[in-house]
This record gives C-alpha cells, sequence and structure tokens, in this order.
C-alpha cells in the first residue's frame, strides 16, 4: 500500500460511520443476553428452601414490569433489556455520527473560507 | 483531498496520532454525556415519593460519588460525575480498542465508491481490541472499587458487593477476591464483546449486500 492509500484509509478509518441499525441491533443482542444468562443464572444457582432466589435481582422489576427471576422472567427480561440496547445503541451511534459529520462540515466551511482568504 | 502532511514521510503516523486524540475525545464526551444524563434522570426520579425503590441504586452510586443523592441538586452532582466518569470510560475504551486495532485497520474500514473529495466509508469493529478494551476498564473498575470498600473499612458491610461472587466465583470484597473477580469479569467481557463485534460486522455486512443489490 502507497503513502497516499495509506493515508486515505487513515483519513477514512477517522471519519468512518457506524451503522445505526446493526449497532442498535448488536446492542439489543448483548444486553438481552447479559440480562437473561445473569438471570438463568441464579436461577440455576438456586436458593435454600423457604428463601426467594435472587431478590436483589428482583428489584429490576421496578424497571421491567412483569420481570421475575425465573426462567420465564429471564424471556421477560432478556425483551425489556434489548429494548434498552437497542435505544442506547441507537442513541450512540447517531452521535458518533453526527459528531463526525460536523466536523467535517465545520474542515469543509474552513478550507471553503481560506480559499477566499485575501491574505 | 489528503493534505500536504499525510503525503509526506511521517505524515501518517502525524494523521493516526491525530485520528487517535479526536476519536477518543469525540468517544469520551458521547459516553460522558450519556452516562451524566442517565445519572441525572436516575437522581431526579429517585426524589420522588412514588419512585423510591429507585433510591437503592442512586444509593449504591453515592458510595463511589460523593454528593449523589436523591433530588435535583444530588442528581446534578451526579451528573457532573457521570460527564466526568463516563468521559473517562469512554476515552480510555475508544485509545485502548483503536490502539490495538491499528493494525488490523485495512480490515475496519470499508471505504464506499463515491465521487468527491473525501473518502467516506463504514466502520467495522475489531472483536479482540473492542474485548481488551471494555475488559480491562472493566476489571480495572472493579479491582479499585473493591479495594476502595476495603480501604475504607466497609468491605464487612457491602453486602451488595458480596453478591458479585453469585455470578463470579472467587469473588470477594478483598484484594484477593478483587483479583479473582476482574480476572472472571475481563473474561466474560471479552467474551461479550467478540460476540457483539461479529454480531455488528455481520450485520452491517449484510445491510450493505442488501442495498448494493437493491440498486
Amino acid at each position: 500500500m502507497s503513502l497516499d492509500d495509506r493515508g486515505r484509509l487513515v483519513l477514512a478509518w477517522a471519519f468512518a460511520r457506524l451503522d445505526r441499525p446493526a449497532f442498535a441491533l448488536a446492542s439489543a443482542a448483548t444486553f438481552a443476553a447479559v440480562i437473561f444468562v445473569l438471570t438463568v443464572t441464579i436461577v440455576l444457582k438456586g436458593a435454600p428452601p423457604g428463601v426467594a432466589v435472587g431478590p436483589n435481582l428482583a428489584h429490576l422489576a421496578f424497571y421491567f414490569p412483569g420481570y421475575t427471576v425465573t426462567f420465564g422472567g429471564a424471556f421477560v427480561g432478556a425483551t425489556y433489556a434489548g429494548a434498552a440496547g437497542a435505544a442506547w445503541g441507537f442513541v450512540l451511534a447517531t452521535l458518533w455520527n453526527l459528531a463526525h459529520a460536523l466536523l467535517l462540515a465545520v474542515i469543509r466551511v474552513r478550507a471553503q473560507l481560506s480559499f477566499y482568504s485575501i491574505d | 483531498m489528503i493534505t500536504p502532511a499525510a503525503s509526506e514521510e511521517g505524515g501518517v503516523p502525524l494523521l493516526i496520532r491525530a485520528t487517535l486524540r479526536l476519536n477518543t475525545l469525540i468517544f469520551g464526551a458521547i459516553l460522558g454525556l450519556m452516562t451524566g444524563l442517565l445519572l441525572l434522570a436516575l437522581g431526579v426520579a429517585a426524589g420522588l415519593p412514588p419512585l423510591a425503590p429507585m433510591r437503592l441504586p442512586v444509593l449504591l452510586f453515592s458510595v463511589f460519588l460523593p454528593g449523589y443523592a436523591p433530588g435535583l441538586a444530588g442528581a446534578l452532582a451526579g451528573f457532573l460525575w457521570g460527564c466526568v466518569a463516563g468521559g473517562l470510560i469512554g476515552g480510555a475504551v475508544y485509545w485502548i480498542n483503536a490502539r490495538a486495532a491499528l493494525s488490523a485497520l485495512d480490515r475496519l474500514v470499508e471505504v464506499e465508491p463515491r465521487d468527491g473529495d473525501f473518502p467516506a466509508a463504514a466502520l467495522h469493529l475489531h472483536g479482540p481490541s473492542l474485548g481488551l478494551a471494555i475488559g480491562a476498564i472493566g476489571a480495572v473498575g472493579l479491582f479499585g472499587a473493591t479495594n476502595w470498600l476495603v480501604l475504607r473499612g466497609t468491605a464487612g458491610e457491602s453486602i451488595h458487593a458480596r453478591l458479585l461472587s453469585q455470578v463470579l466465583p472467587g469473588y470477594q470484597v478483598s484484594f484477593a477476591g478483587s483479583l479473582v473477580g476482574a480476572i472472571e469479569l475481563f473474561l466474560i467481557l471479552f467474551a461479550f464483546c467478540l460476540a457483539f463485534a461479529q454480531l455488528y460486522n455481520g450485520l452491517a455486512a449484510a445491510r450493505r449486500r442488501h442495498s448494493s443489490s437493491s440498486r
């Protein structure tokens, strides 16, 4: 790869965009998997007779109505976490792309202005 | 358009350093803002009587973020802490990830064929580098937070921290336990990052194939 090609590649990398839907979907799947694995792990570990399983994790029900520390609840929690993850990923990718688009626009305007400069 | 500096010997490393600095700043600012707003919303909500159960996470965070408390004033302190902590974490994640991924740069950037003066591109993620960055930050965070509890002498009362041993076997609120927990957390985060990057790259590639075939 020539020096110019490498320079172009680095420039492209500097301002490369994230694929927003792909980033949101991947975030959704990851967040959902975390809650699912966490819940199932606690359920499989269980608790002594008469003691509730995962009473602290069960507090998530306040944020995710319908969530319980059970196998069924793991699916409910995964659905909520997936939605939260999708929103988080979409916002992050949007802000990333927006910041780079704005920066590029500023660079272009400054380059145009310097073209017309008299000094 | 390539700047003259980029075409000269030494221009490319300069460009790489500038890119690292710029994107570290941008990612840090984005993550800082998102974390700050999240802590602000949580703090304000926890101050409302009907949402009192939200006090618990706020009180847990306040152990590490002095001044953070339910209510508007405490939430504003949380916003500032979130901006600082989120910004530092975001910057560190980007810096470690990007430096580790530099050797695979040609696989991470898909330059789009387009007329114009600037090479537009789509970004791919490098799973091992992302895993190294997020795993290392997570592990250092757990190690630091645990030993902060040990140093302030409240390790014995940290019932919520102790609960981590349910998902991180061998973890304890002690120096040795924090080392075991940090290693386990690193491995778990590394695995999740590999899966995340693989999924993102696969989805992004599928979308590009779909859009190019429908053109």
